[in-house]
Parts: C-alpha cells; structure tokens; sequence
C-alpha cells in the first residue's frame, strides 16, 4: 500500500519527459492504427473466428497455433469469390493431423476493413471456436492471410466458406457485406 | 501543428503521429515511475499503447486547451498505470503457478471487452469532474479502492471520505453514465 500511495501521490507536473527513439514512436503509431479494430464490440464467435485485416499481431486473439510441421495433405486451390467491391482467391490448404490451414488473398481498404470468416465442413462442423487467422498487409488494398482450423476431421471432403467484410466509418460504426459462400472440394483438388 | 486536437478529434493520423511525437516521452516517464521495474517492461509497454489507443479514440472526451492537454494525458497515464500495478500485484499474491488459469478462452473475451470498455468509459467521464473530486472518485471507482483505504492514503476520516463521496454523487446525478457506473 505504501508503494501505491507514492504513485497516487506523484505529480504529473514535475515529470521530465524520457527520451524515446524514432522507432520506438513509429512503433506505437503502428500499433495504434492496428488495434483500433479490435476495441469495438464483436459478436462472441466473431470475435473466435477473427480475421482481422492488421491486428494478426495484436495478443487479445492468441490461440495457440496446433498447426502440425507434417502436412497429410497439401492441396492447391484456386476458388475466387468476387462481389462489387471485393475479391477473395482462395490459394492453398495444408491438412496437418487434426489442423488444417487455408491460404487466401483478398482486397480489403487496410484502414477501414476487416472481415470474418463463417466456416463450416460436409460434416456439419463449424469452426467458429477454434480457429487462428493472420494477415500479412501487402499493400493498402491487399492482404495475404491464413486461418487455422484445429480439430480438423482428414476425411472432410468439403469447406464452405461464407466471408463477411466489415467497413468501419470514422465514428466506429459497422457495416457488414456477407459475401457468396463458396465451397472448397479438398479431394478433387489434391496434387 | 496548433489545431492538433480538433484534428485528433477527427481521427486525423497526421494528428496522432504529433501526439505520439510530443507527448510518447511524458507517458512513458510516468508509467517508468509506477511499473518500474525492468521486468515489467512489457507491462509498460501494454500501458503506454492503452493510452494513445484510448486518447486516439476517445479525444472527444478532452474539453479544454493545448495546456491542459497535457495534464489531461499525464492523468489517463498516471490512474491506467496504477491500475495494471494493482492489477498485477493481485496476481502475484493470489495465484501460484497450479491454479493459473488457460490462455484467455473465447468464451470470456467479449466480457472482458465490455468489462474492460466500461471501465475506461468511467476513467473519461470521471476526468471531467472538478479537481477537488476527481481523485477522489478515481480512487473509489475506477482503481476501486474501499472507503478505508482511501481514508488511510490521504489521511482523513472513512466518514470524511463517505461525506465526499455522497456530496459529489449529488452534483454528479445529471451524469446518466457515471450514475450506470456506480449503482
């Protein structure tokens, strides 16, 4: 308690600023700019099956990834999905024992979109719970990403996929584009 | 740049960028004096990134000039460091390593978003109460200090700290969103 009430005691006024580097600033205006997403209320699964454009390294969604090194399965895919504004190509999936990860590429305005994935198998599961998606930015209009899905059945045979984009104004409201769900045969594809 | 905060206001980045360069040195000097520790440093880093998110996305909360802007900031550090200190102190008394809980399940995170998102709501609104009241209330609700405790820190009398406490509710009833807060 003695600890605390030096710091509730401390006045703001007679703090010398420390001296921090160029780095270090750019570093909290990137992060800044990354999180701000994050900080609106999402839905419970959505907030489970993010993918969000620009937060892939912010820790508030950090499952562990279970992605096995060994791949069973590595299958190239080339399903696009377009809709008036956004296109999405679907490259590559990797099977791994009980993981399976999906490549895609989209086009997505870096500082006001994000989008979700509503991901379901020919078994009738949904993996809204259990899933790790990343993004790398390539440019200001396009995104290179991949979600894992964990506790993957091997012998599923199809994934349909449902993208959801979400355009935030300035003022922190949501629009949501649900796109075409597109299915993803994972046998007829192998290589 | 002399409009900085009404631009802030308006989610300019150029705005943000000024701040981080003006003030990044002030905010980190005072979260090195509460979570000083150099193994904490990643806690230091997590408070300084809280405060410029919440003052980039919060700015409208700022009434006032340049001036006060920087006491404005300098107290949103001073009370969010103090808090993860608390934050981290419990945690250390109340849990050995068998009893820690998993990674945070999907479950709970949109609780602790809206846990976490009141939360920083109270700490704004409470910035706007009078000086007299203001540490008072922070230290009661927002850092959630008993009443003895607070009596105990500033040396006065717990039925001192409840008269205070009471006298402020009265004034602050018009405020729907602190009256949320604390009922």
């Amino acid at each position: 308690m003695s600890k605390e009430k030096n710091f509730l005691q401390l006045d703001i006024d007679d703090i010398t600023p420390v001296e921090v580097s160029k780095n270090e600033k750019q570093k909290v205006i990137k992060t800044i700019l990354q999180k701000q997403f994050l900080r609106k209320k999402i839905r419970k699964w959505t907030i489970a099956s993010i993918l969000a454009i620009g937060v892939g390294s912010a820790s508030l969604v950090n499952f562990p990834s279970m992605a096995s090194i060994l791949p069973i399965k590595d299958v190239t895919l080339s399903e696009k999905l377009f809709s008036k504004q956004h296109e999405f190509i679907f490259n590559r999936i990797l099977i791994s024992e009980n993981t399976a990860t999906i490549y895609f590429s989209c086009n997505l305005d870096f500082a006001t979109e994000f989008i979700t994935l509503d991901i379901v198998d020919n078994f009738e599961n949904y993996y809204y719970d259990t899933s790790e998606t990343s993004t790398n930015k390539i440019t200001d209009n396009y995104s290179n990403g991949k979600v894992i899905l964990n506790n993957f059945q091997a012998n599923t045979s199809s994934i349909f996929i449902t993208p959801i984009v979400h355009t935030m104004d300035k003022e922190g409201n949501v629009t949501k584009e649900r796109l075409e769900t597109i299915e993803i045969k994972i046998d007829s594809n192998e290589k | 740049m002399n409009d900085f905060i009404q631009r802030l206001q308006r989610h300019d980045e150029k705005a943000l960028k000024y701040v981080v360069e003006h003030y990044l040195g002030f905010v980190k000097a005072i979260t090195l004096k509460i979570l000083e520790k150099p193994s904490d440093y990643m806690l230091v880093e997590e408070c300084v990134n809280d405060v410029f998110l919440l003052i980039w996305q919060k700015s409208n909360y700022f009434l006032g000039e340049e001036a006060d802007f920087k006491r404005w900031i300098g107290m949103i550090t001073k009370y969010k460091a103090i808090d993860l200190y608390r934050k981290q102190q419990k945690q250390l008394a109340t849990l050995p390593m068998e009893n820690i809980p998993p990674l945070i399940a999907p479950d709970n995170i949109e609780q602790q978003l809206d846990k976490l998102y009141a939360k920083e709501q109270l700490l704004l609104e409470i910035m706007h109460l009078p000086d007299l009241d203001r540490e008072l209330f922070l230290m009661r609700y927002y850092l959630e200090y008993t009443n003895n405790e607070i009596a105990e820190i500033l040396h006065i009398s717990k039925s001192a700290v409840e008269n205070r406490l009471y006298r402020g509710k009265k004034k602050l009833a018009k405020n729907p969103k602190l009256q949320e807060c604390w009922t």
